[in-house]
């Protein structure tokens, strides 16, 4: 199996806080993968780090072997890293299916003279492009809503729309930044049907969730941060029955 | 009450669905315009609101649509000016060659701000393009042997295409409505493509972008050079047009009022655009017997409409949207 993801030692300051320390971990092709930890244990710095957003302080990322630390978030997402936020940024004032176009960025090519003389690729591509988007909204069940503002949607549909985007860029890892957040049981079951599809067509998925129910559920291996530090790996079953994990992390009243 | 609105809403959504063909038959009545009245007074003023059409549809793609406020086009406008009509008079240049020298020489001045700016975030540009303005200002006013400083260029040549000299203020007219009608074409292009989604991504939010694979830097330059360059179109033409240029019309209250134009037709909104420079060159001129209240008029209005519609005339309508809903829920009803 090869690995789409490799993290060596890596470390994030913030001035004296120790935001993230000698950090390693790997996500191999077709994995689902949790990441796990309260508050503030570094969790979103990582998933920053991973993608661009951050340089870190020390240390290496890696994409299908590639060494990319340091590397652009543009460049990063055409290599294959595509990720949601934490706080939902979805183009607010861009229709649902130009929010899932606009993913697709990096896998079209039309430019300005294509788009000036009206070429037979740019008519191509935009017919391609709205295909393949109304059929990600339909895996996202967001297709009869695919014509509105994205900034009009209830929260669930937009954090699903955030999925959506991603997925467009047609990424090697899909990162998900606690994509139940802020969900009802509903919208969290949905949420949890549509990631297991997305296993079946062969996703490879790292997320972040407080959920604990939900990241049980669907991941194969969790890694557990708190305060910076990788304090435990490996199955749920591990992972739940690690004495670490229960005195940081799921001893306390959640 | 309510029944005005549904009125009202059924109109915009007919609008919308039509707007292709509204424009086309508007250009049709323009080009009709001189066959029915010929009066100086009226040509003038409809060839410099297609002028400010033009140049606030540049405005527009940088500030509407890529969230890049400029408060110093003027300076381009002017580099395109002084370009063209030192070429025309001390070259004996045509017009069609003076104007692509307009745009390649403003399209390189924004390229040479754009590159260090642009990579900057937040309000570096708009402080930039200010200080920008006045230093082109300045070197207007100091170039001696090629601006002739504070005395402005005088008897510009008139425009001269293929070797036949058009002085006819309908000629004008129409070379000015030719240029209004590519400008028009050439931004509604590029809105509509897969660049013109990018650069509304990053209007919507820069990050997002850049995380969805976009170069937000390269885009934004981009942007900023296309917007230069029609500036500089514009400015040669009207370099051709008034046939006298000097330092002060370049400056940045007039930067202000063009920004004003996009602003108040609409941001991100090209019909909005081409009502609001319609609306703020026409009304000023039509008032013009009301003396001191002009001014007054014309801020009034605009205060006005900032207050009950502070989006402009057309901005947050996009009439691909309404359109695309509306066909949606037509296929929805049969269906
Ligand atoms: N850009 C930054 N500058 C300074 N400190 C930062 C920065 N980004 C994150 N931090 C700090 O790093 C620590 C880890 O933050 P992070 O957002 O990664 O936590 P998290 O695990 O995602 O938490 P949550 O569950 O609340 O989302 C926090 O103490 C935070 O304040
Ligand atoms: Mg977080």
């Amino acid at each position: 199996m090869s690995t789409v993801l490799k993290v060596n030692s890596i470390t994030q300051r913030f001035g004296g806080l120790v935001a993230l320390n000698n950090i390693n971990m790997y996500v191999d092709d077709r994995e689902i993968v949790g990441i796990i930890g309260p508050n503030g244990a570094g969790k979103t710095t990582l998933f920053n780090i991973i993608t661009g957003m951050y340089e870190p302080t020390s240390g290496k990322v890696e994409l299908a072997g590639q060494d990319i630390t340091g590397k652009k978030p543009y460049v990063i997402a055409a290599m294959g890293f595509a990720r949601t936020f934490q706080n939902i940024r979805l183009f607010g004032k861009m229709s649902v299916l130009d929010n899932v176009i606009v993913g697709m960025h990096t896998r079209t090519k039309a430019n300005l003279i294509d788009a000036i003389f009206h070429t037979k690729r740019k008519y191509r591509e935009k017919k391609e492009c709205e295909e393949k988007a109304e059929k990600y909204l339909e895996l996202l069940n967001l297709w009869d809503l695919r014509h509105e503002y994205a900034n009009s949607l209830p929260y669930g549909c937009q954090r699903r729309l955030e999925i959506a985007r991603a997925l467009a860029t047609e990424p090697k890892l899909l990162l998900l930044d606690e994509p139940a957040a802020g969900m009802n049981d509903r919208e969290t079951d949905e949420l949890l049907e549509i990631i297991k599809k997305l296993k079946e067509m062969g996703k490879t998925i790292l997320l972040i969730e407080h959920d604990m129910k939900f990241v049980m559920n669907i991941c194969e291996r969790i890694y557990v941060l708190n305060y910076g530090e990788l304090i435990a790996e490996g199955t749920p079953f591990e992972v739940r029955t690690n004495q670490k994990v229960i005195d940081a992390y799921l001893g306390k009243e959640e | 009450m309510s029944a005005l609105r549904t009125a009202l809403k059924k109109t915009g959504i007919m609008v919308a669905c039509h707007i292709n063909k509204i424009a086309f038959v508007s250009v049709l009545l323009l080009l009709m315009f001189p066959l029915v009245n010929q009066s100086a007074y009226t040509l003038r003023i409809a060839t410099v609101a297609m002028m400010y059409i033009m140049i606030a549809l540049s405005l527009n793609l940088l500030t509407g649509f890529c969230g890049l406020m400029s408060i110093g086009h003027a300076a381009f406008w002017g580099i395109g000016a002084y370009t063209a009509a030192i070429l025309a008079k001390n070259l004996g240049w045509g017009m069609g060659t003076c104007l692509i020298a307009s745009a390649l020489v403003s399209g390189f001045f924004g390229m040479m701000l754009g590159l260090p700016v642009l990579k900057l975030k937040g309000y570096y540009l708009t402080i930039v393009t200010l200080g920008f303005c006045e230093i082109i200002r300045m070197v207007e006013l100091n170039w001696m042997s090629l601006t002739r400083g504070p005395l402005g260029i005088n008897n510009i040549p008139y425009p001269n295409l293929f070797g036949i000299v058009l002085k006819s203020r309908v000629e004008i007219y129409y070379i000015m409505l030719g240029l209004m009608v590519l400008t028009g074409l050439v931004v509604h292009s590029i809105v509509h493509s897969r660049i013109g989604k990018a650069i509304v991504a990053i209007r919507e939010d820069d990050l997002a972008a850049s995380a969805m694979g976009i170069n937000v830097t390269l885009y934004k330059i981009m942007v900023f050079i296309i917007s230069a360059t029609i500036m500089g179109v514009a400015g040669g033409f009207y370099a051709h047009y008034i046939r006298y240029i000097e330092p002060s019309i370049f400056n940045t209250g007039t930067s202000m009022n063009m920004l004003i134009m996009a602003i108040f037709g609409g941001l991100g909104s090209i019909p909005g655009t081409i009502i609001g420079a319609t609306i703020l060159t026409v009304l000023p001129e039509t008032i013009r017997f009301l003396a001191e209240y002009r001014n007054l008029i014309y801020g009034f209005l605009i205060i006005v409409l900032m207050l009950i519609k502070p989006s402009g005339v057309l901005g947050d309508v996009n009439m691909e949207y309404i359109k695309k809903r509306y066909y949606a829920s037509k296929a929805g009803d049969k269906g």
